[in-house]
């Protein structure tokens, strides 16, 4: 036991350094969202009822907002909600927890890939201060677990080429194949990143030599994705992934009818040869693509969706820039088999989030970060050694200073700015509002609370731990909106709609209502205002 | 003498090499072909270049009177003049035309390409075709296409800096090219106020990358270049301190401060630490820096902030590089990296500097000399993937600049014109003619005011009243707009005062018109954008 400490008290001390990151205050900060609750209350419905909140039993996509979110990340919950009750614990351990492995399986894979221990501890570290990697553990991200899987199934791979057998690429193939349980994105880059694994080790007569366990285990993989096969062409799912797909987006095709007027002529042969939907629907994707590798995305503002970023911060930090460009110049200077792998992974990671309009996208390109904390752990390492080797002492502290100072400000904005600059990226105010109706809402007819903020209705089963079969089949599902989304309007006294202040006055007597602070009028008889832990003013609350 | 000499080396440069004149004709036709409509109008500063040129021709003076000046002040923004004087004699050969004012930028692109195949053969000497290769790429790469056609004096400096870096390296054999490498970089200030900070990066960058060398240079000559240097670019430096240069603070990002309540969010105690003006000074730029490399500015849509600068749905590379690039930049740095791999990458990574602190959050014009590494590494990878793949690389390569360069022709000899006429001020030509035309049947002709400069549009199309009229009737107020040229005003369109007066011709776009003008106003001429939806201009009678 103290030779295991002796041996990785570095690594220890990172990952316990990434929990900390990650575990702080997971609770309360950010405030949970309307999707979190989504899982944490369908959790809840399957484990007292057998059925998820709309009466489908134990679903593989959850139908939740229409928008079938996979299912996987709902079954991790599910254990923690039964042992910890319906809270934000439980909705959010699991996903931290394998944040958190996930920077001891990249030490794992990078000391698998190179064998030099100070490249996987450096890999490990910034892992664990990634700005991407930790917003996304934060917090009910099922992409993040789905990157925990990917990552670790390209290691089990590995490690099954060192002892090939039916059992080791059994588990490899599970691994992989949960994460196509888990997330959208992984169905398109798991295939991909295969191939290139594949191609890539070809030499290594893997399929000559180890043809009985690869042929029993991809059997069993197949058995184990027929499941997913039949739900996927099921009509639900399929039309949720192609509201969002690049096919949806009408700007290609626009542009193909206003390139082919400025031909002169819609009919002329050129016109139609140089622009078509091949050729503007495949620089689309390519556009996409390229935006994932943009500066200004991956080390300056990140994400264009407040949800998923942290204000004046790139998915990077800036001192990345630096170490990317030494990595990868050393990596060009001697392209070994395994740098080939990384550099592969980091071109087919955005590929599944190019295929989608918006573009850069860091949810669904998550796994990016895997490949690109190692290239820049690699810059790190040599422009350390760079600094050493010219005894460039003030050099090496002004580096690390700029790196600390760096992570500081992540940190400060973090905790500081994010929740006040974008203050509707969560749900804040929600869980306030909703302590204060359970003790003073009682007494009330109706209680009409506002839609303003995203499907206030899950927020309200989840805080008010609403009895699921008092829900199910006694609610109704909206149509989808613009965006593919539906939502309910209407459950026990509750009900959820835009408050016009005149009408639902007149519409519910002696009911609570609950609006933005825009639409109630000045004069109403406000009994309470509820302010979220940003100290922003998010509810009025009118008895009428 | 020398020139003989430079004649003979030229013609054993072009003769016995069939692919490099194939390259130069490749290059010529891409920069020559319809040259007077694609772009399909003048730009205020092309006219405005073209007509100081035929006043000197004619005059020996600017528009203003001013005798064989070294910076015009042309709109108050003092152009430095060597563009200008290259267009004299083509002016006096052609007459002056679209034509004759761009033709100067026309062959320096040509010119260039040539250029870049003696740099990249003197830099780097073991990599079999390089040269012809990196003259490939630059004579279909759209970037110095774009700023080859029309009069763009960054196009002629970038020329300048091209010949100051070729014989600068040449030097090192032939010690005298020094005082010519001076000489080029130095009229480069002559030539493009962006020249300041872009000329200087290079020399700084080739001080640093090849001082040893440069040390070994006979100092003689080091002074002589030095002084000749000096003297040239004497007239230019002396601005910036008496505020002729004042348009470089119009573009400088540092005009441009954070909004109070912007600073007020982040007023904490960790202002100074983490938020200050400096380090938000700082993002700016970098985020500028960061638009020159991203694949939205490269390939896909180009400078969208500057649609005169890149045609629509163009970066400025070729899509074919989107393949080649990556490829170049392995190959690149798989080589040892010597000096001049180094002076190319650094030249990568400090070309776009000047635009990087500009307003604009994207400009090829001001990053135009980031071209250049880019070309060279991207041919890295051409010629190492054709090394590698022999005939299936040669198809596969092939396909690519085919496909390529007819996404980029189409999108720039159909869409430029069709797409982006406005920003081109297209309009202004037939606006002008038609009012010359009818200039004695009215007596009072008001003509919009605007940025665009509708008087310079009246001397180049009509330069006959310029030469004789121009003194007298020319008020220039000190933001740079003319009032009047004859007979003809140029004012804001207040419509409640100009419907009455009675017989007036009036030309303005139809926004500044209301919609129901022809109450008060017969239409007599409606000219259309090239998209031919728009109105550029309506022409009316009061009645």
């Amino acid at each position: 036991m103290t030779n295991f400490f002796k041996k990785y008290w570095l690594i220890i001390i990172i990952v316990l350094f990434a929990a900390f990151l990650r575990f702080w205050k997971l609770d309360t900060y950010p405030a949970l969202n309307a999707d979190e609750a989504a899982i944490g209350y369908n959790a809840y419905s399957l484990i007292q009822t057998g059925k998820d909140e709309h009466g489908n039993s134990w679903p593989i996509h959850f139908q939740s907002f229409n928008d079938y979110k996979p299912g996987l990340y709902f079954y991790l919950v599910l254990p923690f909600v039964k042992f910890i009750s319906l809270n934000e614990w439980a909705v959010r351990i699991p996903n931290a927890f394998l944040g958190v492995l996930t920077v001891f399986i990249v030490y794992f894979l990078v000391k698998e890939l190179f064998q030099k221990e100070r490249l996987a501890l450096v890999s490990a570290l910034f892992l664990a201060i990634s700005p991407w990697h930790i917003h996304f553990s934060r917090g009910g991200w099922e992409v993040n677990t789905a990157t925990f899987f990917l990552t670790f199934g390209i290691l089990l791979f590995l490690k099954a080429l060192k002892k090939p057998s039916t059992f080791t690429f059994a588990v490899c193939f599970l691994t992989l194949i949960l994460s196509l349980y888990t997330y959208h994105a992984a169905r398109i880059i798991v295939p991909l990143l295969g191939f290139g694994v594949l191609g890539l080790y070809r030499k290594e007569s893997l399929i000559k030599n180890n043809f009985r366990p690869l042929l029993i285990s991809s059997l069993l993989a197949i058995l184990l994705l027929i499941p997913l096969a039949k739900d996927l062409v099921s009509g639900g799912v399929f039309s949720r992934a192609a509201g969002v797909g690049l096919f949806a987006d009408k700007g290609p095709i626009n542009r193909i009818n206003e390139q082919r007027g400025e031909h002169g002529n819609v009919t002329s042969l050129v016109g139609k040869l140089v622009h078509n939907k091949v050729a503007n629907y495949g620089l689309a994707f390519f556009e996409n693509w390229a935006d994932h590798y943009h500066g200004e995305f991956l080390f300056l503002t990140g994400d264009a969706i407040q949800r998923n970023k942290v204000p004046e911060t790139g998915q990077m930090y800036l001192f990345d820039i630096l170490f990317l460009t030494v990595g990868f110049i050393v990596i060009f200077r001697n392209l070994s088999k395994s740098w080939k792998l990384i550099i592969w992974w980091l071109l087919v990671a955005p590929v599944a989030a190019a295929l989608t309009f918006q573009a850069p996208h860091a949810l669904r390109a998550e796994n990016m970060i895997i490949p690109l904390v190692i290239v820049s752990a690699l810059g790190f390492t040599r422009v350390v050694d760079w600094l050493r080797n010219k005894n460039f002492k003030v050099g090496l502290w002004l580096l690390g200073i700029f790196m600390v100072w760096l992570f500081g400000r992540y940190e400060h904005i973090y905790w500081s700015h994010m929740s006040k600059e974008f203050s509707f990226s969560s749900q804040y105010g929600v869980k306030e509002l909703i302590t204060y109706i359970k003790e003073n809402g009682s007494e009330f007819k109706d209680i009409v609370v506002t839609d303003r903020y995203d499907q206030p209705y899950i927020l309200f089963l989840f805080y008010l731990q609403y009895p699921p079969e008092d829900f199910q089949g006694k609610h109704s599902l909206t149509s989808r909106d613009e965006f593919g989304f539906s939502t309910v309007r209407d459950f026990d006294n509750f009900h959820f709609e835009s408050i016009n202040f005149q009408s639902a006055k007149e519409q519910y007597p002696g009911s609570l209502i609950v609006g933005t602070p825009g639409e109630i009028l000045k004069e109403a008889n406000i009994i309470k205002r509820i302010y979220g832990t940003n100290g922003f003013e998010y509810f009025d609350i009118v008895a009428n | 003498m020398k020139i003989n000499n430079f004649l003979i080396n030229f013609k054993k440069l072009i003769t016995g090499n069939w692919l490099l004149v194939l390259i130069l004709t490749i290059a010529a036709f891409l920069r020559l072909w319809q040259l007077g409509s694609v772009p399909p109008s003048l730009t205020p500063d092309e006219a405005s270049l073209g007509y100081n040129a035929y006043s000197i021709l004619k005059t020996g003076k600017d528009e203003y009177g001013q005798s064989l000046p070294i910076i015009f002040k042309s709109f108050g923004d003092y152009k430095p003049g060597l563009y200008v004087y290259l267009t004299v004699p083509f002016v006096a050969v052609f007459g002056l035309n679209e034509w004759s004012t761009r033709l100067p930028s026309a062959l320096a692109g040509i010119v260039a390409v040539i250029l870049i195949y003696l740099i990249a053969k003197s830099l780097f000497r073991n990599h079999g075709s390089l040269g012809l290769a990196a003259a490939f790429v630059a004579a279909t790469n759209p970037w110095l296409i774009y700023f080859s056609r029309g009069a763009w004096e960054a196009n002629v400096s970038l020329l300048l800096v091209l010949a100051g870096v070729y014989f600068f390296l040449r030097s090192f054999e032939n010690q005298k090219l020094i005082i010519l490498s001076l000489i080029f970089f130095s009229s480069t200030l002559l030539t493009y106020q962006g020249a300041k900070l872009s000329t200087v990066m290079v020399v700084a960058l080739l001080l640093v990358v090849y001082w040893n060398e440069i040390r070994q240079l006979n100092k003689k000559y080091v002074v002589y270049g030095l002084i000749l240097g000096g003297i040239i670019a004497l007239p230019i430096v002396s601005t910036i301190f008496n505020g002729q240069a004042g348009r470089l603070s119009v573009f400088s990002i540092f005009s441009y401060h954070r909004p109070p309540e912007e600073i007020q969010k982040y007023s904490d105690s960790y202002y100074y630490l983490f938020h200050s003006e400096p380090l938000n000074y700082l993002r700016a730029i970098t985020g500028r820096w960061f638009n020159v490399f991203s694949g939205k500015f490269l390939f896909f849509e180009g400078d969208t902030e500057n649609p005169i600068h890149t045609a629509p749905y163009q970066g400025v590379l070729l899509l074919a590089d989107l393949f080649f690039l990556p490829l170049g930049f392995y190959f690149f740095f798989k080589n040892k990296l010597q000096k001049e791999y180094v002076f190319v990458f650094l030249w990568l990574l400090f070309a776009p500097l000047s635009a990087a602190i500009s307003r604009d959050t994207t400009s090829a014009v001001r990053s135009l000399n980031t071209a250049i590494p880019f070309i060279l590494i991207s041919s890295f990878g051409l010629v190492y993937f054709l090394k590698k793949f022999r005939y299936v690389g040669f198809v596969i390569a092939t396909i690519f600049y085919i496909l390529a360069i007819t996404y980029f022709a189409d999108a720039y000899f159909v869409h430029v014109p069709a797409h982006n006429s406005n920003f081109w001020r297209y309009g202004y030509k037939e606006a002008v003619q038609y009012v010359v035309q009818n200039q004695s049947k009215y007596e009072r002709i008001v003509f919009e005011q605007s940025f665009n400069q509708p008087y310079i549009y009246f001397l180049f199309y009509n330069p006959k009243i310029g030469t004789t009229v121009l003194e007298k009737s020319l008020n220039i107020k000190d933001v740079g707009l003319v009032q009047s040229l004859d007979n003809i005003e140029f004012k804001q369109i207040d419509w409640q005062v100009l419907k009455n007066e009675h017989g007036a011709l009036i030309v303005a776009s139809p926004i500044s018109l209301p919609p129901d003008f022809s109450k008060d106003a017969d239409l007599l001429k409606e000219i259309k954008y090239l998209n031919d939806r728009d109105v550029a201009f309506d022409i009316i009678k009061i009645k």
